[in-house]
């Protein structure tokens, strides 16, 4: 089955999950007013946003350097510093740490680019125990999913599925205590979270950002989990992309104003914790060893082409927030990592054109991405440059871009366009018969199978507009 | 080739020339970083208080905990300069070194606190126990008035006046918080359910 029906099906499913379109109402009170309403607090959006556009794509233009620079002083500070071309090389690199130090209990902080290189199933497999410690992750990481939303992973459940999780996994604990409020799951979560960090012989950690003068890596959280991921265990892993570098320290705190804005709607998270090294000796606690590990897995290649940009992101998900296709279907639809109009316009960059060449498509251009974007990508851009892709690469299928050439040759027209028209509008009407609407027409059966169309118009706009103007 | 090579290499071939942006011009400061600071810490669900001098704090912590009826134990690093106030002038308030679990309560010096945000920073040290920040369900902090700046570039400018980073900078605004199940906001997910700052001097 083409991944064009595998995408439209799920679409199709998501459409009447009940749950899932329940969950899908936080949206707008949850993320859209809550940015808002953060934005609206600060005196210069637009200025900031330009700011945090142009600190994001000088870095991209400067990456050789500041990645070096950052390499340096990790070393300095008396850190590790990996290179993963792919995903299979960043997991024989923390494989290995790992194994070197004959760790079997590994936490883990919220990292999407430990769930783009799929390492928790790669560590079970070589005996190694990963728990998730961020309680979304760890919501999904019990039902064997993928996360819905880039910063709020869970968020399509609904209490009472998270409460069957948590008795059916936690079976240790007395069966008949109660279990159905949020603060009493937020609790257990808590103190089960608790042993598990105690048993914890490394933990690993995604990064917002990493800083070339300081070989810092930071992240920008509201539990706390990272940060006992990262003190408690001997060491710390630190895994994520190399487009995240940026030259300093005030270059992050531009970006923080509108990261957690934009993101959840704080002016700041709880917690932003900088990260620079293992515990230095005398140090009341901390990790012993501290590794960074850089991810390229196709940003290299986007770097040099048409998707530039998306590696602008700061992962705040404000454009997954507002996206009406989003809005309806949420993440597990779109069957990648990254869902929404950043994994459209990310996704093929990091999977090929060919496995994903259905998301970019699962926009309607409506252009609100591109205005709450604080970085200023221009996503539909870069959409329509993977349609483009697509197109070349013959996908999704010869017959559908031998009817849109067709169409190009009619739309690049004006006149003919108006012509075909006219007769198209003639044929249906004729087809319509005396009945108001059309309900089916040789050949465009699938486009009838959902929708009526109305008995088009005697006249059609235009011609009515050029005798009425 | 390495990989380290080779990534370099493909970015390298994706460089551009683009001049450095302008550093982004904040407004200048205006206003009483103290007051600021507080409001801005409240409305993020952290408790604040102002005290005469530093060695009110354990009275004020010992009537503060009394008041909710909370245990009268307080957990202290074992190098931190907190053990030096006058712990004996709340003579009903126990001081332990243990590290802190579960509901306990612990005490620590922020080393800064921002206006802008109502943000304590504590940077890594013998003196200083990161990890204490995130185990306790109840952290109390001491924060001298002098030490409230107005914004994150004042901490940076501290940074780097320092002979070299902190292995840890932690930045806490507020409790700890999760909003992981139904989009609704629960405190105390990890790290501490109540945040109480005392402002001192």
């Amino acid at each position: 089955m083409s991944e064009v029906h595998r995408f439209s099906q799920a679409a199709r499913a998501a459409l009447s999950d009940t749950r899932l379109q329940g969950a899908l109402t936080h949206l707008k009170e949850g993320f859209q007013v809550k940015r808002a309403h953060a934005l609206a607090g600060l005196a210069d959006v637009e200025g900031l946003r330009e700011a945090a556009r142009s600190i994001r794509s000088h870095a991209l233009s400067h990456l050789d350097e500041l990645l070096l620079q950052f390499e340096a002083k990790v070393q300095a500070n008396g850190g590790h510093v990996h290179w993963a071309r792919d995903a299979a090389e960043a997991r024989d690199i923390i494989t290995r740490i790992l194994s070197e130090r004959g760790a079997r209990a590994v936490t883990k902080g919220k990292s999407m680019v430990t769930e783009e290189i799929e390492l928790n199933a790669h560590l079970e497999r070589h005996g190694i125990a990963p728990v998730e410690t961020d309680l979304g992750e760890y919501i999904i990481q019990l039902r064997k999913e993928r996360p819905s939303h880039i910063v709020a992973p869970a968020f399509h459940l609904h209490r009472s599925q998270v409460e069957q999780n948590f008795r059916e996994t936690h079976g240790h604990l007395d069966a008949n205590r109660p279990l159905d409020s949020r603060p009493a799951l937020v609790a257990e979560a808590r103190s089960v979270m608790r042993t598990h960090f105690e048993a914890s012989d490394a933990g690993i950690t995604g990064a917002n950002f990493l800083v070339a003068e300081t070989g810092t890596a930071i992240i920008v959280t509201n539990e706390g989990n990272g940060d006992l991921t990262r003190l408690l265990p001997k060491a710390h892993i630190v895994v994520t992309g190399i487009e995240k570098v940026v030259p300093s320290l005030a270059d992050v705190s531009i970006l923080l104003r509108l990261l957690t804005r934009s993101a959840t709607g704080q002016d700041i998270t709880s917690y932003v914790s900088l990260m620079s090294g293992p515990k230095r000796e005398r140090d009341a606690d901390g990790p012993e060893a501290f590794h960074v590990v850089l991810v390229d897995n196709g940003r290299s290649a986007l770097l040099n082409g048409p998707a530039r940009e998306i590696l602008q992101c700061i992962r705040c998900g404000a454009c997954l927030n507002h996206c009406p296709v989003y809005g309806v279907i949420g993440g597990h639809a779109y069957g990648a990592v990254y869902p929404g109009p950043l994994g459209a316009a990310l996704d093929p960059g990091l999977d090929g054109i060919a496995k994903t060449y259905d998301l970019p498509s699962a926009s309607s251009f409506c252009g609100r991405c591109d205005s709450v974007c604080p970085v200023k990508i221009p996503l539909t851009r870069i959409m329509r440059y993977w349609r483009n892709e697509a197109y070349a690469h013959g996908l999704p299928s010869g017959w559908f871009n031998f009817g849109l050439s067709w169409w190009g040759v009619f739309a690049r027209k004006p006149r003919l366009y108006r012509l075909a028209a006219k007769v198209a509008a003639h044929v249906l009407r004729l087809a319509a018969g005396r009945s108001g609407r059309l309900s089916s027409f040789p050949m465009l059966r699938g486009w009838f199978a959902v929708r009526d169309l109305p008995k088009p118009a005697r006249k059609s706009f235009q011609s009515q507009w050029r005798r009425t103007r | 080739m390495t990989a380290r090579e080779a990534i370099l290499d493909a970015v390298r071939a994706g460089r551009r020339t683009e001049p450095a942006p302008p550093r982004y011009a904040l407004p200048a400061w205006i206003g009483d970083t103290v007051s600021q600071f507080a409001e801005r810490a409240r409305s993020t669900a952290a408790e604040v208080h102002e005290i005469a001098e530093i060695d009110d704090a354990p009275e004020k912590i010992w009537s503060i905990l009394a008041a909710s009826n909370a245990p009268r134990s307080v957990h202290i690093p074992r190098n931190s300069p907190v053990n030096n106030l006058p712990w004996q002038r709340a003579p009903g308030l126990t001081v332990k070194s243990a590290r802190p679990w579960g509901s306990d309560s612990a005490v620590s010096f922020a080393d800064y606190a921002i206006a802008e945000t109502g943000t304590l920073v504590f940077f890594s040290a013998e003196r200083s126990a990161s990890s204490w920040h995130f185990l306790p369900g109840w952290e109390f902090v001491l924060i001298r008035r002098h030490l409230i700046v107005p914004r994150f570039e004042s901490v940076i400018d501290s940074l780097a006046r320092l002979d070299g980073m902190p292995a840890t900078v932690n930045l806490v605004t507020g409790p700890s918080r999760t909003a992981d199940i139904e989009q609704t906001i629960e405190r105390g997910a990890h790290g501490p359910r109540e945040l109480c700052i005392l402002i001192a001097g």
